[in-house]
């Protein structure tokens, strides 16, 4: 009896070591899992020049103070329809590559070289910062103003299955104060993806 | 035979008393995905988390360039949170661990990465349930729209 019952012990033992994983540095009584989703987006064209002189419908390269520059391909100038914008008027094409719907959060950071314009992070101008803007094809302007840290707000909700894909473009009134520099100003607008 | 008895029991006490984490297994992306960038998983959710515990889970990424590409890993707060849950504060950052903060990758090399959150002892627990985000970016696009993909972590601390 007594050898039985040191038998089942030791195959309990046993049976106890192999069931606990190797991956057992997380704290004893903490519970961790995940969702085997995979996410991934992307985004084309990757790039804007705003007033660009050699775009469909040209402007002449200069950047104004005091402007608002849409990019709409139609002309930069050109605002997209307030009451329900149009995929025409939305240069970016974003797609939902990966295995579940997405919320997509932008974020648009200060201008750098030339005359630099930091991120009113107000959607509006002053006399020293920009505002910047995003308008998504079937919806109103104005559209959600885009802050340096990203935007509190989801953007752009994005299936994975049919419809995985939503045109969007970009708004950028330039500061109120003149400015003069012939050097390009750039700046880095970023689309974060999470899972829903 | 008491003591034998005892012993059986304990063990098949100690046996319930274990609560390992699931054990991440190897992700699986659909093979249309082989030249994109993705990361896994989308979501981590901790459990019964306090100061003093420690969570963790691998992130996997995939370099769905040809080429070599260098990406970096970052704690973020997020933009929204799911209903219930507050934005973790900064100060979570320090609590977070990233094995290899700047990995290359070779060109469609899918890789793990283990992050990990350890909270400090005397840290005061943001809320009962907080979020912060783990994103990674291809450090080597050069457009000015780019993008960027993030694991959501959502932490509900133990009563």
């Amino acid at each position: 009896m007594r050898k039985i019952i040191v038998a089942i012990v030791l195959a309990l033992v046993l049976v106890v070591s192999v069931a606990v994983p190797v991956v057992a540095d997380t704290t004893a009584e903490v519970t961790v899992t995940a969702t085997p989703a995979i996410i991934s987006i992307s985004n084309l064209p990757i790039d804007w020049t705003m007033n660009d002189s050699g775009a469909t419908a040209p402007g002449d390269d200069a950047i104004r103070h005091a402007t608002t520059y849409y990019s709409n391909d139609a002309g930069n100038l050109i605002p997209p329809t307030g009451g329900g914008v149009l995929d025409a008027e939305c240069r970016f094409t974003v797609t939902n590559d990966g295995t579940v719907n997405v919320d997509i959060a932008i974020a648009f950071a200060d201008f750098t070289l030339g005359h630099a314009m930091a991120n009113s992070d107000t959607g509006s101008a002053t006399a020293t910062a920009f505002g910047a803007r995003a308008y998504v094809s079937g919806d109103t302007t104005p559209g959600p103003a885009l802050t340096v840290a990203g935007t509190a707000d989801v953007i752009i909700n994005l299936p994975h299955t049919a419809s995985n894909t939503k045109k969007w473009g970009l708004e950028v009134a330039t500061r109120t104060d003149a400015f003069t520099d012939p050097t390009t100003m750039q700046a880095t607008v970023t689309l974060t993806a999470t899972e829903v | 035979m008491k003591k034998l008895i005892a012993l059986l029991i304990a063990v098949l006490l100690l046996t319930g008393c274990v609560q390992p984490s699931i054990v991440p297994g190897k992700v699986e992306a659909p093979p249309e995905l082989y030249d994109k960038i993705w990361i896994s998983p989308g979501k981590v959710m901790v459990g019964n988390f306090y100061p003093g515990a420690r969570a963790e889970w691998p992130l996997t990424i995939h370099n769905g360039n040809a080429e070599p590409t260098q990406f970096e890993i970052m704690f973020k707060q997020p933009g929204t949170v799911d209903e219930g849950y507050v934005k973790a504060p900064i100060i979570a950052q320090d609590w977070v661990i990233i094995a290899d903060p700047a990995p290359i990758l070779e060109g469609f090399e899918t890789r793990e990465v283990l992050i990990a959150i350890v909270m400090p002892e005397d840290a005061e627990s943001p809320a009962p349930k907080w979020e912060f985000w783990i994103a990674v970016k291809d450090v080597t696009q050069t457009g000015m729209v780019q993008t960027e993909l993030a694991t959501r972590w959502l932490v509900t601390m133990r009563d």
